[in-house]
């Protein structure tokens, strides 16, 4: 059985590169292969950049990577045996979904079915943004989202063995204990 | 250095002036910006409008300027145990992503000069609507 942890914080707060290093050192201890889970696809520049930095950022190591931008569980056949997960990110995720017209239930059972079967057999952590403090919007596609993600998050940190807030660089543990 | 980071009118500023018990301070909100003689406590402030008027340029320079001067500013500090510098950031990053690319931008860059800003100190307390938290005390650095 392997361990989940969520790690929530704003825009380069240092949420990914925190995950990433965690995993590194889980791997160093109990053997495995490094995923990174994507589930952000370039669509323009900006995006494309984002993502280059993070690749660049994980270049010296081996990391297996996995494109899932939409579709969770599809993910789980394509793993490789005894995996250290960094899943990047939550909300990204959560936009391809929507933007597909994904339901909300199948959404909530994706995530769900998605982390009870990866934990069976792998260490995984989840990257995902803060995005709720802000006043939230009052309808439309941001408000669905801006609900929605309040209550995946809520799942997520509920599911988790650790849930760690990001702040700044600073790792802020919220639930559970550092495994090193 | 003490780095203060908190949420846009969350009362950051005032809790900074409670803890400093009337000691002057001089303000700067511009790196590179001349310390004058004689004073003691320096407060670094709206970082993000100096980010956003450099807007158009390179993010890994911008970030590299504010390192030089976060580093220039513990060089000052330590040049006097009287001396001591507070950095107050206001956090922008925990909103949706702005549509506008300037503000994007600086949300980017303010992002990376907090976490170097919080590596950098040896005290960091985050403000909640004038509720202090401490992040990193010099008690842990040990």
């Amino acid at each position: 059985m392997g361990t989940v942890t969520i790690v929530i914080g704003g825009v380069r707060s240092g949420k990914t590169g925190w995950a990433e290093r965690e995993a590194l050192g889980r791997q160093h201890e109990i053997g495995g292969n490094l995923v990174y889970l994507a589930s952000g696809v370039s669509f323009d520049r900006e995006m494309k950049e984002r993502i280059e930095r993070h690749q660049r950022d994980r270049e010296n190591e081996e990391w297996l990577t996995i494109e899932q931008p939409v579709d969770l569980p599809g993910a789980i056949s394509r793993l490789p045996e005894r995996a250290v997960i960094v899943w990047d990110c939550v909300t990204t995720w959560l936009t391809n979904e929507l933007m597909r017209g994904s339901e909300k239930a199948q959404i909530l059972h994706d995530v769900s079915y998605f982390i009870k079967s990866v934990r069976m057999q792998a260490d995984l952590y989840i990257v995902s943004n803060e995005v709720l403090w802000e006043p939230v919007f009052i309808e439309g596609f941001t408000f669905e989202y801006q609900r929605l993600i309040g209550e995946i998050h809520q799942m997520l940190v509920k599911e988790s063995n650790r849930a760690v807030e990001m702040e700044a660089g600073l790792a802020l543990i919220r639930k559970g204990e550092m495994l090193r | 250095m003490h780095f203060v980071i908190g949420g846009a009118y969350n009362g950051k500023r005032k809790w900074v002036e409670t803890q400093l018990n009337q000691v002057p301070y001089q303000k700067i909100s511009e790196p590179g910006e001349k310390i004058e003689n004689g004073v003691t406590t320096i407060l670094f402030t709206a970082l993000e409008h100096w980010i956003l008027r450099h807007y158009g340029r390179d993010s890994d320079e911008v970030v590299l300027i504010w390192k030089q001067e976060v580093d220039r500013l513990i060089k000052w500090e330590n040049g006097d145990p009287a001396r001591q510098v507070v950095i107050v950031g206001t956090d922008q990053s925990k909103g949706i992503v702005p549509i506008e690319k300037e503000q994007r931008f600086t949300r980017d860059v303010l992002g990376w000069c907090h976490q170097y800003s919080a590596l950098k100190a040896e005290r960091v307390t985050r403000v909640w609507y004038g509720l202090a938290e401490e992040l990193k005390t010099k008690e842990e650095l040990r």
